[in-house]
């Protein structure tokens, strides 16, 4: 068992709630101790993160998935204001999509993602990368000191 | 003596006798003076004819010395009678002539007889000085009862030796004159040549006058001719008057006819009426004025029919122009152009940069570079022109000849190419990006119910009944198929959107890379591929890679049997032509078209799976490498596939 008392802060940015559902779900099955934070497009997900509007009293993630297409302010701008920010670029940014674009992929790291992951179709493979994707990073690497 | 009486009286007689015959001698007397004088007379005319001949005389005995001499020998021979008298007349002739004189001397001596002064015996006097003249000799014989003696009459000839040279060099001069003239010239009397020179001979096709004196000049008029040949000589006959230079047609020895310029007029010729002519083979330069003629027709021709418009232009007015010009500058005879102001016809934006060449051109004497210029037409439209230019002289005028290419619906096809290729570009572009964001944006929803199809199926499958986990196999399976086809579809979409540039690639290389993408379904059939030894291709390598992979896993998903796979490629002009053959199913010729078709199965989904696209994405491959792609099969006899990669650059040595 984890020796830890607080649980692991993840952010999903992501506005299908299909896809939140299912994040929800693998998350669920997880054996870590994660708390699960949802915003639904990219304004909301900078606010999360400075603390503002009505995020004031939210945690700094350890974690965040990030999805491209959002409304307003889409994954990449978002991606590309965290990766540009010293209080924040720390944090590593996993982008989960639908896109298999070429031109996706490799923008996204050229903007400092940590990681690029494809949604799959099938379900088992779909909470297979989210249950993977929080274990290594929630537990078989070393994260940077909070705050 | 006589006796007395007798004597008295014959005394007497005689006496009478006497005076009779005194009286008869009387006039005897006179007569005798008279002949005395008579003679006197004649003595002293001989004295001076002798004397004062003008042809000097010499008296020579038969000891061939001479014995008296006269004024003009002395004269003709520079020695005075004193030094004649008595000399042997040897020393008058020149010694080379000296034994053949005496011969002839001999002879005559033997029979001496009159003979008188002929010329041409070619004799030779020679004076005291030594110097030799010629001479003209007239011998007769004089005798007297002391002598025989042969008078000699010697007369200088050389003023006539001279005159005569002078008068030959002179025939000579003009013979050769004649002769050497670069003219026919011949002399007709009586309707027969008597004279003709070289050249009028080789003009009539004799080899040389002789063939030609003689001929009658009619056989050598040509028919068309006669009338006026027959007014000529009347003409010279009867007016005695030359006639003018005419162009005539001649009909020569071997009955070619050829064209002679020809001037006659009337003379004497030995007393005869004649008349001489001068003629002058013009043949040649008919032949020059005719191919001239038609070297101007065929360029005239060539400037005529040319799709460009031809013009010449001096001191800034047009002189010339073909007939394209008329419709290229919209009017309707040449008069709406010749003699107008060039600049009539030239776009103000465009005067200043003709005026600069024109000024170039008559410089430099050079042709002008092509340029495109704006002309203006009659009506005052305008169309564009591709201009060439250069300086001439023509009629001995400074000019300009212009070329002019009205390239307006050149520019205009031009113009609308560019707008079809940058539509079709746009088009291209548009279509790619649906395919690209459709195959994109429709995986999300399908992803949902895929993914929820079989969260339901795992939540619920013991909670609900038999039909319902079928039926929700069957919404997985086509969600599953769906978004199958549209990964296939966006990998269509990426051939053309995404390739790579071509490089040289090695096939045998790409193949063993796509074999290794196959290993598992080759396990699994237990297929056998083999191949020959592959060329280098210029290509997308990891497009001939998916190609290659495309063609074998047909091959091996569609046989019933153990799957042998045999990949050949063969030279054939400039293009390789592969072939991938297997031992597979085959396929009914009617399927061919639809076979290289997006989505085009042929199949059942039971019997094989696909989606239906792998010989879409093959076509695309071998068509973006400007190959061609077919299959030759029979069902149940297996099937070959051929594509062909066209050999460029460096693989073609």
């Amino acid at each position: 068992m984890n020796e830890r008392q607080k649980p692991f802060e993840i952010l999903l940015v992501e506005d299908d709630p299909g896809d939140i559902l299912l994040t929800r779900e693998a998350i669920k099955e997880s054996t870590l101790n994660i708390n699960l934070s949802v915003v639904n497009d990219g304004a909301e997900a900078l606010d999360f993160l400075h603390q503002q509007g009505k995020h004031t009293n939210t945690l700094r993630p350890q974690l965040i998935l990030l999805d491209l297409n959002l409304p307003e302010k889409d994954g990449r701008e978002v991606l590309s204001e965290i990766k540009s920010d010293n209080g924040l670029k720390q944090i590593p940014v996993v982008v989960l999509t639908a896109s298999s674009a070429e031109t996706d992929i490799s923008k996204c790291y050229k903007l400092h993602a940590n990681a690029y992951s494809i949604k799959p179709v099938n379900l088992d493979d779909f909470l297979s990368v989210i249950s993977r994707t929080t274990d290594y990073w929630l537990n078989l690497v070393t994260l940077p000191p909070g705050e | 003596m006589v006796n007395r009486e007798d004597s008295k009286e014959q005394l007497i007689l005689n006496l009478i006798k006497l005076r009779q015959r005194v009286s008869e001698l009387e006039p005897m007397e006179a007569e005798k003076k008279r002949y005395e004088r008579q003679y006197a007379e004649a003595n002293a005319m001989f004295e001076s004819l002798f004397e004062f001949a003008s042809d000097a005389i010499l008296l020579i005995n038969r000891a061939r010395c001479i014995t008296r001499v006269n004024a003009q020998a002395e004269k003709m021979f520079g020695y005075s009678r004193q030094e004649l008298a008595g000399k042997p007349h040897d020393i008058l002739i020149p010694k080379r002539f000296l034994e053949r004189h005496k011969e002839e001397m001999k002879d005559y001596m033997s029979s001496p007889r009159v003979r008188l002064m002929k010329s041409g015996a070619e004799l030779y006097g020679r004076r005291k000085d030594g110097s030799e003249f010629p001479v003209d000799i007239s011998l007769g014989p004089l005798s007297n009862e002391k002598d025989s003696l042969i008078l000699s009459v010697v007369r200088d000839i050389s003023e006539y030796y001279r005159q005569n040279e002078a008068l030959l060099e002179s025939e000579e001069r003009y013979r050769r004159l004649v002769e050497m003239a670069p003219d026919g010239i011949a002399i007709q009397s009586e309707g027969k040549f008597v004279f003709a020179n070289t050249k009028a001979a080789n003009i009539f096709g004799a080899e040389s006058p002789p063939q030609l004196v003689g001929k009658s000049i009619w056989q050598f008029v040509h028919p068309e001719y006669k009338e006026i040949v027959e007014k000529r000589f009347r003409t010279m006959t009867e007016e005695e008057k030359g006639v003018p230079l005419i162009e005539e047609k001649i009909i020569r020895l071997d009955g070619t006819p050829i064209v002679v310029e020809v001037v006659s007029a009337p003379f004497t010729y030995r007393g005869k009426v004649a008349t001489q002519t001068w003629l002058r083979d013009i043949t040649w330069r008919k032949q020059a004025e005719q191919a001239l003629q038609e070297s101007e027709e065929r360029y005239r021709q060539i400037a005529e029919n040319s799709p460009l418009s031809i013009s010449i232009h001096a001191g800034g007015k047009v002189i010339f122009a073909n007939s394209t010009s008329l419709s290229t500058f919209g009017v309707d005879s040449l008069e709406q152009i010749i003699g107008k102001p060039v600049f009539d016809f030239i776009h103000p934006d465009f005067r200043q940069i003709s005026l600069e060449r024109i000024k170039t051109m008559m410089a430099e004497k050079q042709p002008a570079p092509i340029i495109e210029e704006k002309f203006l037409r009659l009506d005052g439209t305008t169309f564009i022109g591709e201009t060439i230019s250069l300086p001439a002289t023509y009629r001995g005028q400074q000019v300009i000849i212009t070329w002019i290419h009205d390239i307006t619906r050149d520019k205009e096809a031009e113009e609308k190419l560019k707008w079809t290729m940058a539509d079709l570009e746009r088009s291209n572009r548009e279509l790619e990006q649906f395919a690209y964001a459709a195959s994109h944006d429709l995986r999300e929803p399908l992803r949902m119910m895929v993914t929820f199809s079989q969260f339901l199926e795992k939540r619920y499958k013991n909670k609900l009944d038999k039909d319902a986990n079928e039926f929700i196999g069957f919404i997985v399976d086509g969600a599953t198929r769906m978004s199958k086809m549209i990964d296939d579809l966006l990998e269509f979409s990426r051939i053309g959107r995404l390739g790579k540039p071509f490089t040289s690639t090695d096939c045998n290389k790409s193949l063993a890379e796509a074999v290794s993408y196959l290993k598992v379904a080759m396990e699994e059939s237990g297929a056998v591929v083999e191949h020959d030894a592959l060329p280098k291709v210029m290509g997308d390598s990891s497009q001939i890679v998916r190609l290659f992979q495309n063609l074998i896993s047909n091959a091996i998903k569609f046989c019933k049997e153990k799957p042998r796979i045999h990949i050949s490629a063969q030279r054939k002009g400039d293009e390789w032509i592969f072939s991938i053959k297997d031992n597979g199913i085959g396929i009914a010729p009617e399927h061919f078209g639809r076979l290289f078709s997006l989505f085009g199965r042929i199949h059942t989904r039971g019997d094989y799976q696909g989606t239906g696209i792998g010989l879409a994405i093959c076509k695309k491959i071998v068509e973006r490498h400007g190959g061609r792609i077919w299959v030759e099969s029979e069902p149940d006899r297996g099937s070959t596939f051929y594509f062909t990669i066209p050999i460029t650059g460096q693989e073609k040595i």
